[in-house]
């Protein structure tokens, strides 16, 4: 489609000008710094389109190397699009667009006969058809990539643990705790528990919006596993709702101590603290 | 979107590369079981497990080897290693030519033992890996089990 | 070699090499509830702080030396455990370690004090009242 190569070589800007507009239409909210790169990643899909119908000369569409650079210049402005927050829909409209920009294009600039316009703008559909396909594919990558990284991050959101008195250690858990999170939980707080040298650490489960009996079955854990170092747990703010849910689980907390706010916690770490300095050592020395 | 993966190959990391055999050690006396605790740990330190993964390695290591000198006499254990792109994963194998497991469903249930332990052994490696294979007969048992971790 | 077993008034202390073999764990148990079987304490702490490894079977071993400690009217405590070791206890199942804990030797020593004493005093002193 030699053609349809030479009119988009000529009249590149006007596309990508016309392009533009389009984009300003479909995402009035963008940020301008963002349409700004947005019109770089164009400019380049342009560039590279126009390459491809050059070199082309079969009429098929999609093939060769060419194509495939096109391909890959349509995924980054898609991730780009989609790290800009674009829409899916947006984006897919954005592509297509160029459908109708270049088809006027086209039927403007050419003087060939209606057969071989048919012919040009059927090669030019079938080619933004496949690019819409590949766009839309590499948005969805680009999405499923982000919300990886945002769980990951999320993971890794440092849940801390405090040393707020000698010998006592606050953790305040925020958000839901899954198995992973739940055994990286255990970790730090183990972890935290002998570099502070604490006997007695407060979890604090206010923010842990469900307490179920997965849940629960970890917390069991991490007071066992506290207890082999030395040390105790106190559980606190445990919800009516997670009270019922646990009771009616018939989940076995004998073990665990818990206290209802983070305050009458503190006070049961007070007061467990005050007997372990009782020990009468002297005694049997 | 599936995407394939690129060959193992290309994406080593000199000194600590693809599947590799980290260690063999034969397993005649009880020595060998501490020998065999530090090979995993070492391995698993050289493809960057943390050291609670290298305590739960080296848990299973004693526990398997544990097996082959009360069940089978003597046998061999080995550690191997593979680093991809995403992921690191170590391999313990525990072999033997003792008798066999008669029951491996048996074995993996706590309480159940032949040896005149407590028979936690196996059950507790099943808990610790991420994936644990047994094949055994009269003959020849071997163990293999797995843990992966994304890198 | 024998892992040594120190006294420290009514207290015997011992603590536990990193690579301790099967026989080093069974012979500990031997002398030590020899030792408390001679009257010469009333209480046992292990330290495993050294200890990178637990295993199924020196729990079993470790517990059931401190069940034997208390039958025999002692009382025992395992101090000094690394969290990457308690983790995995408490992953392979539950009550893998069926004994009193403590955080160090310290924490070991008083425990029993305070075990020994809340059972009456020791046993080499007639109670006075």
């Amino acid at each position: 489609m030699h053609g349809v190569g030479q009119i988009l070589l000529q009249n590149r800007a006007s596309v990508l000008d016309a392009w533009l507009a389009r984009l300003r239409d479909t995402a009035p909210g963008a940020h301008p710094a963002s349409l700004q790169l947005l019109k770089l990643e164009l400019g380049t899909l342009v560039e590279k389109l126009t390459g491809y119908f050059l070199t082309d000369d079969e009429d098929g569409a999609g093939a060769g190397p060419a194509f495939k650079s096109v391909e890959e210049q349509a995924a980054t402005t898609s991730a780009a699009c989609a790290r800009d927050g674009l829409t899916p829909m947006e984006t897919a409209t954005l592509i297509l667009s160029l459908k109708s920009i270049a088809g006027e294009l086209l039927d403007r600039e050419t003087s060939a006969k209606a057969t071989e316009l048919y012919r040009m703008r059927t090669a030019l559909d079938a080619v933004v058809d496949r690019l819409a396909l590949v766009t839309f594919a590499a948005f969805v990558e680009t999405r499923e990539e982000i919300i990886k990284r945002q769980g990951r991050a999320l993971l890794d959101l440092a849940t801390p643990a405090l040393p707020i008195w000698r010998h006592i250690i606050l953790m305040p858990l925020v958000g839901i705790i899954d198995t992973q999170r739940a055994r990286q939980v255990m970790e730090w707080l183990l972890e935290a528990l002998s570099r502070e040298e604490a006997r007695i650490a407060i979890l604090d489960v206010t923010g842990v919006p469900l307490i179920d009996s997965r849940v629960a079955l970890h917390l069991t854990k991490t007071v066992e596993a506290a207890r082999l170092l030395g040390s105790q747990v106190i559980v606190t703010g445990i919800s009516p709702d997670a009270a019922q849910t646990l009771v009616k689980l018939d989940v076995d907390l004998s073990n665990m101590i818990t206290r209802g706010s983070l305050r009458s916690g503190l006070a049961e770490a007070f007061r467990l603290l005050g007997q372990h300095s009782k020990g009468p050592i002297e005694t049997m020395i | 979107m599936t995407k394939s993966r690129p060959p193992d190959r290309s994406e080593l990391e000199p000194g600590a590369s693809g599947t590799a055999t980290r260690a063999v050690i034969d397993i005649r006396i009880q020595d060998d079981i501490l020998r065999a605790r530090q090979a995993s740990r070492a391995a698993a330190a050289a493809i960057g497990f943390g050291t609670v993964d290298q305590t739960r390695l080296a848990t299973v290591v004693s526990e398997l080897t544990r097996n082959i000198l009360t069940y089978a006499g003597n046998g061999e254990c080995r550690v191997l290693t593979r680093l991809t792109a995403q992921e690191r994963n170590i391999v313990i194998e525990a072999e033997d030519q003792g008798p066999g497991i008669a029951d491996v469903t048996g074995a993996l249930t706590r309480g159940y033992s032949t040896g005149g332990g407590l028979g936690l052994g196996l059950a507790a490696v099943h808990k610790l890996m991420d994936d644990m294979t047994i094949e055994t007969r009269p003959g020849r048992t071997l163990v293999r089990a797995g843990m992966t971790r994304r890198r | 070699m024998r892992v040594p077993i120190l006294r420290l008034g009514r207290v015997l202390l011992t603590s536990l090499p990193a690579d301790l073999t099967d026989q080093q764990v069974m012979d500990l148990q031997i002398d030590a509830l020899a030792l408390i079987q001679a009257g010469k304490a009333d209480g046992l702490v292990i330290d495993i702080t050294a200890a990178d490894v637990v295993d199924s079977y020196m729990a079993r071993i470790l517990s059931e030396t401190a069940k034997m400690v208390k039958i025999m009217g002692g009382v025992a405590v395992l101090a000094g455990m690394q969290p990457a070791v308690a983790l995995t206890l408490v992953e392979m199942g539950r009550g893998m370690i069926d004994m009193e804990t403590a955080f160090d030797l310290e924490g070991g020593v008083a425990k029993v004090a305070r075990m020994v004493a809340s059972r009456g005093g020791r046993h080499d002193e007639v109670p006075t009242t």
